[in-house]
């Protein structure tokens, strides 16, 4: 056969197996040794990030249905397994342990948990393994507990390694303010540590929107207010200088909804005009706004919720169903589900390891309730 | 009049085809080019594998050629029921490669020998849906890959994403 060739050959492989869903690889890592350290290398791990489909994730509330005595809403995490969202099929995503405090991504197929036990967590979806994180040591003033906490997580390019980046906003119990300082730490994912990074001055913003970022080219983007007067701020941290930047928001009218994410790969902002009553998407190219669409009102639909593939947008009509909108043919396609709120998410499966010393659900298989775990092993405040 | 070119395949064989077909080979581009291409063009494929990527060539030229001739008007219906024709026509030619495994990893070789980055990435994605489902010894029986683990540690890496081996 085809041994007459082989390094030709062998970069054909890389290219055929950079397609492959993560399943497949990770079965596929026993066939030979070079295969096995392959799937292990960071350079396939970003190619095979290149490649694979981009689906789609949404998280929803559950409806009473009036069978249930005992109902309580209770979020669905759900993944569609089509890419092109031609078959609306849906599989229940198992979350594996119970969710103390936020479930924040996923970032390159992995997600950011907060446990019960209050501790940290990174899962990979697709791989099944999870990591809990060393306990955050970061030194607070007295009386002064965590308010919220902004989420990244990305690579940073200069040293090919992922970063999870925390920004703590913090409460002063004493005064019942909020101090004017926030706090940040980074995580490094090979080394498996926490380092202090240095405070920002913040208490002239405020956080309406997501918690999560948006992460392009090296770069976490978070949507803030300033607090005065409302006006839009990007905050954005790069993973490999590790600087925070203020970036000014578009000059817009006034605006509900707005909501942060890759349009055609360049940073957007999706939102709400309430003026013109239409939905906006304006792009920001090196620091500079630019509008770039504008889609007249929708009978009955007023809530942006976020960006998909080709320009596509979500949005939830206010009879509570999921909407996806093409500019393109301007088109709108019911996505069959029905829910007060929703969250929607891009997921990629990747081949990031997780696995690593602090994992003990990989070594012990017991059921987490069943582990004891006590609510006093507190983290990080 | 169309300039056409000779090509010679390994087995000796003549292809006589348009510059504008075979120009799409950035390898043949170059040679014609660096006036290498004087009478026949001598390429180490063999003339079963050539034949296919003309085929492929042909049928990418057509659409490039019919894009070219467009007006904007109407171009979205037309572009659509192109794409169902492209489609149809690849899928064809993904059945045809997927019945001789032989054809489809020589044509991945020469995609490559002649920088044809569509092709090659068309074959890929072909290649690693035939392989997503399949399990290591189909493997290594469809590349001719010879098993360097042992028993023991091909045991342990099974072990550890055991779950991935359900079907």
């Amino acid at each position: 056969m085809v041994r007459s060739n082989d390094v030709l050959f062998e970069d054909a492989v890389i290219e055929i197996l950079s397609r492959l869903p993560v399943k497949s690889l990770l079965r596929l890592r026993c066939v030979c040794k070079s295969w096995c350290d392959l799937v292990k290398n960071p350079n396939f791990i970003s190619k095979h990030l290149k490649n694979v489909d981009t689906r789609l994730i949404v998280i929803y509330m559950d409806e009473d249905d009036g069978t249930d005595q005992f109902y309580y809403p209770t979020d669905l995490f759900c993944l569609f397994t089509d890419e092109t969202l031609e078959d609306l099929s849906l599989q229940d995503l198992d979350l594996q342990q119970p969710i103390g405090g936020s479930v924040s991504g996923p970032y390159d197929g992995i997600y950011y948990i907060v446990g019960l036990d209050h501790r940290m967590y990174l899962w990979n979806l697709a791989m099944g393994e999870c990591r809990r994180l060393p306990k955050c040591r970061a030194t607070f003033p007295h009386y002064t507990r965590v308010l919220c906490t902004n989420v990244g997580f990305g690579l940073d390019p200069m040293g090919n390694d992922f970063k999870l980046v925390l920004i703590f906003t913090l409460w002063n119990e004493k005064r019942n303010k909020s101090h004017e300082f926030s706090h940040c730490a980074v995580y490094n994912l090979l080394s498996n540590s926490w380092r202090d990074f240095e405070s920002f001055k913040s208490i002239h913003y405020s956080r309406p929107h997501s918690y999560s970022c948006t992460y392009s080219d090296g770069v976490c983007y978070w949507l803030w207010n300033l607090h005065h007067n409302q006006q839009i701020i990007i905050i954005s941290f790069d993973m490999g200088k590790e600087v925070f930047q203020e970036i000014q928001g578009p000059d817009i009218d006034e605006s509900a909804y707005e909501t942060l994410g890759l349009y055609y790969d360049s940073l957007s902002l999706l939102f709400l005009n309430l003026i013109k009553n239409c939905f906006e998407i304006w792009v920001m190219k090196s620091t500079n706004w630019s509008k770039q669409l504008s889609v007249g009102s929708i009978p009955g639909v007023n809530e942006p919720l976020g960006f998909w593939k080709n320009g596509s947008i979500f949005l939830q009509s206010d009879s509570q169903r999921l909407l996806l909108y093409d500019p393109n043919t301007q088109e709108t396609r019911d996505l069959g589900l029905r829910s007060f709120s929703f969250s929607v998410y891009k997921y990629k499966e990747s081949l990031i390891p997780i696995k690593g010393e602090d994992n003990f659900f990989n070594f012990f298989d017991i059921p987490w309730h069943v582990l004891g775990v006590s609510e006093t092993d507190t983290c990080p405040n | 009049m169309a300039i056409m070119y000779a090509l010679k395949s390994s087995d000796n064989e003549i292809f006589e085809v348009e510059q504008k077909v075979i120009e799409q080979s950035e390898t043949i581009k170059k040679m014609i080019e660096d006036g290498a291409a004087t009478g026949e063009i001598p390429l180490q494929v063999s003339s079963k594998t050539l034949a296919k990527v003309l085929e492929w060539c042909k049928q990418r030229q057509h659409k490039t050629v019919e894009n070219e001739n467009d007006d904007n008007k109407g171009k979205r219906k037309k572009e659509r029921d192109e794409d169902d024709d492209i489609k149809e026509w690849e899928n064809k030619f993904s059945d045809e490669l997927k019945a001789d495994k032989d054809v489809l990893f020589d044509l991945l070789l020469a995609s490559n020998y002649l920088d044809l980055p569509a092709l090659l990435s068309f074959l890929c994605q072909l290649v690693a849906d035939m392989v997503a489902g399949k399990m290591p010894e189909e493997i290594r029986r469809m590349f001719n890959i010879e098993n360097d683990f042992t028993p023991e540690e091909e045991k342990a890496i099974t072990a550890e994403h055991g779950w991935a081996f359900q079907p």
